[in-house]
């Protein structure tokens, strides 16, 4: 809980910067913990039911935790005019998730984001913060693969 | 450091500065921004150092810049003085380039932009990419280090917030950006100087002003580029701004997605301050202002300036009506002046240099330079700045060098979900605020999205709807409800299932949403469909009579098949399909196997014989 | 209060300047459909079947009644071709969506509105009644919207039982296709949709559960008691019977004198 009295104090103490704190403490845990947020709530005396809908209402924000690998397609127009919507697809047939879902080992979680500014270098797909430009399905399943590989790896102990 | 106290101090660090770049022979600027990041120049940027380090008593100055603008031939690197212009580079070049070109002067081809007769061109002003533009705004991107408040200060930054602290008054300054003509850059076109003055008329303190960083019109990277590359244009113009309209307070609203833009924006505030140039007593002027950061959340609606200042007050972002404007009442609802991030990049360039000179640029009714993303099938994608009146002829041809793979052009779509996709016949539209409306599009914030045979204007108008789908707040019916029914009738005809009746009724929703939706979200989103439905009406009957779709797009209406007499068996196909839906040994005949194939056209692009047909 | 001329339906008027079109309408007689307002809640502007169509210095423009000042020289048509075209649609798209129920029905009725989109068997409009009573009149914020677009939803926070929730029912008051319904039983009242579940305070004449703890909590909060009353935990038939007794005691006391 002091975690969260940091958060808010960096924030200071401002009912108006919550969706900032909530900004704060979604980076911090990567998602949004029911407890810290009824936390929240209680420090600041905002309604849980506004927290709640900031929560859902901004795509920044997750109430579950996402995967270790977070792939993000981006669908802006000129993505999606090079075939930014084929990698979703495939995406969706091979992890068996929907976007904003996470696989059943928690390795890879699934989202599609409106445009992340490389346009010029589309289809673009960012992968834990790092941004894969001209990608195509064949560099994306190397990719994936590549990432089961080095946690197979792990799990292993090699 | 200590903060600047007029206009004598900056002179002397200015030309201190100045001085000290002088001692350079040789100065590179590796472009270091969020695009070209993604291609490696960050990897290019360090071995530069690594291989410069090495070099002894040779001045050689590195650099790491905002975007040069030329984006489809990063990373790139420019070597001043001669301007030589190294494109597509590897790590594995550089050591070359320090040896051959840094130490001894030599140019590599091979490493040179070469144009459509592959003749090379090794110098920047020469290549055509640029001959046409007028880089005003953008014109320290790649000369100046963002995250070094000196760079900027070295090219005259903050001059004009100087001689408007000490020799303008608030008033004249708003005299000056209303006679320039200035409108704002985010798509409303609203005259600025008219906005500032409202502005500050209004009764109420405190007042505000905003930058609206938003920018979530998909396929534009404009206000990014401006905002990673050259930082303090706008902080410069925002202090201005606000002493013109009586603001202390001001605030930056970025999105979510940008967070190299955040990071060079943190810092340049705080280099601001450091230096005087933010905060209490600014210059000794008496004026006082300073700028806080809000971070978007991940929702488009929010670049709608009522929605934005809902967001900034810790609310969701959902608009409200307009019908009291927000300079009158905006956030926390006292008067609130919001601009555009290059907007407000424009207003030093208009102070420094005049309200006069600004007005000799552009058109009748669009003045000054208007930055644009020429993204999509074009062959020269990257950021162009350009005046306003030029045609979309010269944009995608002269300066984008035309369609990609030489396919066909088939139109342009501009103004991002509000605007609309425009056809051949209109390519010699003079762009400005005004033209581009006169056939059904707009200007809107400056993405411009070139599209070849090869795009499907139905899926196009769908691809809209889905994104305004997922953005729409949902407060209002018609936006809400509207947008979902004509995507449904959308996706029918894109799978084949379309009634000859679905075009009338899509036109029935648009009017109806045109005129009662809460916002421009709604109001402007049937435009794509319905321009699609003016100028490509016959790909619409083609996928709902014939059940087919002419650019080979649609997933439900193509099929791609093998024709047995061509295939030699080579299984290049075999080879690159995703999902394993081609069944076929070496040297012997192939096969598509339907049920697997997700139609990507992956084999298509690859087969040397012509054996793969499309329909 | 300064004046200003309007001209609606046709017809000329003199109207105090900071009304709106709606205000004026009621208080001329002239009827425009709504949904999401309530005269005690700011308006909301979410429903948009209150879009009239307005034209002033030649510009003609459709504006929601509910929230658009007059001004000078204005002329307002409440039912002309495009108003109707509008309020037709708009109850298309939530017929479509809760099916003939409630005030919609009333209102596909009242214009004649085909199911054109079809019958949906959701129950909620979104209209927001629920939400902003709640927060403007009741002053708790116990829910909300959740979600955005096609998904927005009323939601208690979490999905879960409510924690701000006192258990009045203005909600259900005010939901205008029944959508929420308070359902007492035993010693609980649950409140539907927004999962509200809330033990209830037996009274302490008869023992019927009949009024939420919280509910009463919130009572006394409001007008700042300190001390308790016993009528707060009487339930409303013996509160009659309390009452009578008393009149009766005093009119005999009185009768005396």
């Amino acid at each position: 809980m002091k975690e969260i009295d940091e958060i808010i104090a960096k924030n200071n103490w401002s009912k108006n910067k919550i969706v900032g704190i909530l900004q704060d403490i979604q980076d911090r845990y990567g998602y949004l913990p029911e407890e810290v947020l009824f936390a929240v709530s209680k420090k600041l005396n905002i309604p849980v039911s506004l927290i709640y809908s900031l929560s859902t209402f901004y795509k920044a924000f997750s109430l579950k935790p996402k995967g270790k690998y977070k792939i993000k397609v981006c669908l802006g127009t000129a993505c999606h005019v090079r075939g930014g919507y084929m990698i979703v697809e495939y995406l969706k047939n091979k992890l068996k998730i929907n976007p904003g879902g996470t696989t059943e080992d928690g390795f890879f979680s699934l989202e599609t984001v409106n445009c992340l500014g490389a346009c010029a270098i589309g289809p673009v797909v960012v992968l834990n913060e790092n941004l894969y430009g001209q990608m195509n399905i064949n560099k994306i399943e190397k990719l994936i693969k590549g990432m089961k590989d080095e946690e197979n790896k792990k799990q292993r102990g090699t | 450091m200590k903060k600047i106290k007029n206009k004598e101090e900056l002179e002397k660090i200015r030309e201190k500065l100045k001085k000290e770049r002088e001692k350079y022979e040789i100065l590179i600027s590796a472009c270091a921004e969020t695009g070209c990041i993604a291609s490696g120049s960050l990897n290019i940027y360090k071995e530069l150092e690594k291989e410069i380090k090495k070099i002894k008593n040779r001045k050689i100055k590195l650099l790491k810049t905002g975007c040069h603008g030329f984006s489809e031939f990063d990373p790139a690197i420019v070597i001043y003085p001669e301007k030589i212009f190294y494109v597509k580079l590897k790590e594995e070049d550089i050591k070359e380039i320090v040896e051959k070109t840094i130490k001894n002067g030599e140019i590599i081809e091979r490493l040179l932009y070469k144009d459509e007769n592959g003749k090379c061109i090794p110098y920047l002003n020469e290549i055509p990419f640029y001959k046409k533009q007028n880089r005003l705004v953008t014109r320290l991107n790649g000369l100046i280090d963002p995250e070094n408040i000196e760079d900027y200060i070295l090219f005259g930054g903050y001059s004009a917030l100087i001689k408007v602290l000490n020799e303008i008054e608030p008033d004249k300054v708003i005299e000056i950006i209303k006679k320039s003509g200035l409108r704002g850059r985010g798509g409303g076109g609203f005259p600025t100087g008219r906005k500032w003055e409202l502005c500050k008329k209004a009764e109420g303190t405190p007042k505000y002003v905003i930058c609206n960083a938003d920018e979530g019109d998909p396929g534009a990277f404009m206000d990014r580029s401006v905002i990673e590359g050259n930082p303090h244009s706008v902080i410069e113009g925002m202090i201005i701004g606000a002493y013109a309209i009586g603001s202390n307070e001001g605030y930056v609203y970025i999105r979510h997605e940008y967070p190299l833009a955040l990071e060079r924006l943190k810092i340049a505030l705080k280099q601001a301050r450091e230096y005087g140039f933010l905060g209490e007593n600014i210059l000794n002027s008496g004026f006082s202002f300073d700028i806080d950061i809000v971070r978007g959340g991940g929702a488009f609606v929010c670049g709608e300036s009522t929605a934005l200042m809902a967001s900034i007050e810790g609310k969701v972002g959902e608009p409200r009506a307009k019908y009291i404007h927000t300079v009158e009442k905006g956030l926390y609802d006292k008067p609130t002046c919001l601009n555009n991030v290059e907007t407000w990049a424009n207003v030093p360039l208009i102070i420094n240099n005049g309200w006069e000179w600004y007005s000799k640029i552009g058109t009748k009714n669009s003045k000054g330079t208007k930055i644009f993303s020429l993204v999509g099938k074009v062959k020269n994608t990257g950021l162009v700045e350009v005046d306003m009146g030029i045609t979309l002829k010269e944009i995608i041809f002269d300066i984008g060098g035309g369609i990609k793979n030489n396919k066909k052009f088939k139109g342009v779509q501009t103004g991002g979900p509000s605007g609309g996709i425009i056809p051949e016949k209109f390519l010699d539209l003079p762009v400005d605020f005004d033209r581009l409306n006169e056939v059904g599009s707009m200007m809107g914030s400056g993405g411009m999205i070139v599209m070849d045979e090869n795009t499907c204007m139905v899926d196009v108008a769908r691809y809209f709807l889905n994104f305004l789908k997922e953005e729409s707040c949902g407060k209002c019916v018609p936006c809400r409800e509207g947008i979902y029914h004509m995507l449904s009738i959308l996706n029918r005809i894109t799978e084949g299932k379309g009634e000859i009746q679905d075009i009338e009724k899509l036109k029935e929703i648009a009017n109806v949403m045109k005129k009662s939706c809460l916002c421009a979200l709604g109001t402007t989103a049937p435009n794509p469909v319905l321009t699609t439905l003016n100028y490509f009406e016959d790909e619409y009957i083609a996928h709902i009579k014939d059940k087919k779709c002419p650019s080979g797009v649609c997933v439900s209406l193509v099929k791609y098949y093998i024709v047995p007499e061509f295939c030699n068996g080579c299984h290049a196909c075999y080879k690159v399909c995703p999902v394993g839906a081609i069944e076929g040994g070496v040297k012997k005949v192939h096969k598509i196997k339907k049920d697997i194939c997700i139609k990507c056209g992956s084999c298509y692009e690859v087969c040397k014989f012509n054996a793969i047909k499309r329909e | 209060m300064e004046k200003i001329n309007i001209v609606i339906n046709g017809k000329k008027l003199e109207v105090e300047k900071r009304k709106t079109i709606l205000e004026i309408a009621k208080e001329t007689g002239i009827f425009i459909p709504t949904l999401c307002y309530h005269p005690s809640i700011e308006p909301y502007g979410a429903c948009r079947l209150c879009t009239v169509e307005i034209e002033r210095n030649g510009r003609k423009r459709f504006v929601t009644s509910c929230n658009y000042p007059v001004e000078d020289e204005i002329e307002i048509k409440t039912d002309s071709e495009d108003v109707l075209k509008i309020r037709r649609m708009i109850l298309q798209f939530l017929i479509a969506k809760v099916g003939y129920t409630g005030k919609v029905r009333e209102f596909a009725e009242m214009y004649k509105v085909e199911p054109v989109f079809g019958i949906g068997n959701d129950d909620c409009i979104l209209c927001g009644l629920c939400v902003n009573v709640c927060k403007e009149v009741i002053g708790v914020s116990a829910i909300g919207f959740s979600s955005r677009g096609i998904n927005r939803k009323v939601s208690s926070p979490f999905e879960k039982e409510p924690f701000d929730c006192i258990g009045c029912g203005a909600c259900s008051f005010v939901c205008p296709t029944g959508a929420i319904k308070i359902i007492d039983k035993g010693n609980f009242r649950e409140i539907t949709k927004i999962n509200a579940k809330l033990e209830l305070e037996k009274c302490k004449i008869c023992g019927k559960p009949f009024i939420p703890k919280k509910l009463i909590q919130y009572m006394k909060n409001k007008i700042g008691l300190k001390e308790e009353i016993d009528t707060l935990y009487i339930c409303d038939d013996c509160k009659k019977n309390v009452y009578l007794d008393r009149i009766n005691l005093l009119t005999l006391i009185g009768g005396k004198k």
